[in-house]
């Protein structure tokens, strides 16, 4: 394949976003669309800078940020060593894998209400619904790539005197950490969707909370800030682990 | 751990230690090996009344057809296999060296450690301190000519140059025994002729017992000081052959005539075995 020079690749990259804000911009100043229910990219930036440096935004941002964290800490420590073992042990997998390929295809916000039975109407249940939408997809990606070790490197390891804790620091974690990054990668993605869902629904706080009420009372350009800065976080935390994931690989081709 | 400069001197003492092989203490001890495994439900006899007696610092290639066992015998001898019977009794020495060290046909080198991680690999699990371990494993690393490839990911490396890898931590670790399963299986014919070169010097400077795996007949009689042929499976040593070839084996010094009619012998035994084994 032929690579792009870089100021190509940087244009061809940046281009379409300034094209459409501009567009979006002069249509809106124009009166091409509603600027009421899509207000120019200029107010929104405006009102961005106020909400956070004098309004209640950082608030909400660091709620949310709090939560998705924790999720992702919690789910993504679970989940590595869940998938690690049921990837090492088959008396372990064939207890887990059927609970696991149940829970999966069930969309997590419908377990929402039951968390917070066992919870109470906390952050912990919050938390743990995400948590565990991150658990499962970090969890059977793992798996995956622990069962795809190749043999002769668990061999290889043994042969010069690996014991056990050796042979995960040494062969089943490196040779995962592509899989867990695209896994943590996935479960972010989810977990996002999550977050967003269940601040509209059932929390006082957050940026799916503020777009929410912004509105049902109608504020459409705080809308488009608590928007873009969800947008903001998803783009971090779904491409953050597999970028992460690249940097702690230098040994993969290209 | 023994530095490795002394144990130099003492491996330069063995070499010129000339004593015919027969007349060293033996190593490797074999009495009525058997291993069986369970595939798909069935039983699987991979090795029966295997018995050979390795001596020390004996350069020993085991032959035999594909699936007899040979890779099974390998890795009860390194303990990464159980036995279901028979005897092994392995001449351990005293100092703190692995008794055995094994080197893989592919895929034994880490993707995810540089040239030198990968050398230094079983030293670091023998808690070797770091600069310690670096400074044996660069040594081995000239040793199999690759100096200046220390920082390299295998991805980066040619298969030869990863198979040198393999065979230089196989050194550093400085076996008793070292074990070798087909590792220039997967090269082609001018590369292994390069490598089973290095092989030969490397082992003549650092004496050691070897275990040869290999089906390559030319290959075996090329290296080995003593050959074993297996018969099929359930695997068994069907004979053994002293090579009488002269060391070095160079192109100039090698007795063609006399390998021919080595190459020969070992043929019509491999015959025999694969035929008397047809049902």
């Amino acid at each position: 394949m032929n690579r792009l020079p870089r100021r190509t690749r940087w244009l061809l990259l940046l281009g379409p976003f300034v094209a459409v804000a501009i567009g979006w911009e002069g249509a809106a100043q124009f009166g091409v669309i509603d600027p009421n229910f899509f207000p120019p990219p200029s107010t929104v930036l405006v009102l961005a800078a106020d909400l956070y440096l004098h309004g209640d935004f950082l608030t909400h941002l660091l709620a949310s940020l709090r939560r998705i964290v924790l999720a992702g800490l919690l789910g993504g420590t679970a989940g590595i060593a869940l998938g690690t073992v049921m990837g090492r042990s088959p008396t372990v997998k064939a207890v887990t894998d059927p609970h696991l390929s149940v829970l999966y295809p069930l969309p997590k916000i419908a377990l929402l209400p039951v968390m917070f039975s066992l919870f109470g109407v906390t952050e912990m249940a919050r938390i743990l619904t995400m948590a565990l939408a991150v658990l499962l997809l970090v969890s059977i990606n793992t798996m995956g790539a622990v069962e795809q070790i190749e043999d002769s490197y668990v061999e290889a390891a043994l042969d010069n005197g690996a014991d056990r804790i050796a042979l995960y620091r040494e062969v089943i974690l490196p040779g995962t950490v592509p899989q867990i990054a695209s896994g943590l990668s996935l479960g972010f993605g989810v977990a996002v969707v999550l977050l967003v869902i269940i601040e509209m629904v059932a929390a006082d706080a957050g940026l799916g909370y503020v777009i929410w009420t912004s509105w049902q009372q109608f504020k459409i350009p705080q809308l488009y800030v608590a928007l873009f800065t969800v947008n903001v976080l998803g783009v971090i935390f779904v491409h953050g682990p597999e970028e992460v994931g690249l940097w702690l690989t230098p040994w993969r081709n290209g | 751990m023994i530095p490795p400069e002394e144990r130099s001197r003492d491996g330069a003492n063995a070499n010129r230690d000339r004593s015919p092989p027969d007349e060293r203490p033996v190593r490797i001890e074999v009495e009525g090996l058997a291993k069986t495994y369970r595939q798909n439900g069935n039983q699987v006899d991979a090795l029966d009344e295997f018995s050979l007696r390795v001596r020390e610092r004996e350069f020993f290639c085991l032959l035999g057809p594909s699936g007899c066992g040979k890779s099974t015998f390998l890795r009860i001898l390194s303990g990464l296999l159980e036995k279901d019977g028979g005897e092994i009794h392995l001449e351990a020495s005293e100092d703190q060296r692995p008794t055995t060290s094994m080197v893989f046909q592919e895929k034994g080198i880490f993707p995810w450690k540089t040239v030198l991680e990968n050398v230094a690999f079983g030293l670091k699990m023998r808690d070797v301190p770091e600069d310690r371990r670096h400074e044996v494993a660069k040594r081995f690393i000239r040793k199999v000519n690759l100096d200046g490839f220390e920082g390299a990911y295998p991805h980066q490396l040619s298969g030869g140059m990863k198979q040198r890898v393999d065979i230089a931590r196989a050194f550093a670790n400085d076996p008793e025994i070292l074990l070798m399963d087909e590792p220039f299986g997967d090269l082609d014919a001018q590369t292994k002729r390069t490598l089973q070169n290095e092989l030969v010097t490397l082992w003549q400077e650092r004496p050691k017992t070897v275990i040869y795996v290999t089906h390559d007949i030319e290959e075996a009689i090329r290296l080995g000081d003593r050959l074993g042929v297996m018969t099929d499976r359930p695997g068994s040593i069907a004979e053994l052959i002293d090579i009488d070839l002269d060391r070095p084996r160079t192109r100039e010094n090698l007795d063609l005539a006399r390998m021919e009619a080595l190459q020969h012998e070992v043929w019509s035994i491999l015959e025999d075995v694969t035929e008397n084994q047809e049902p």
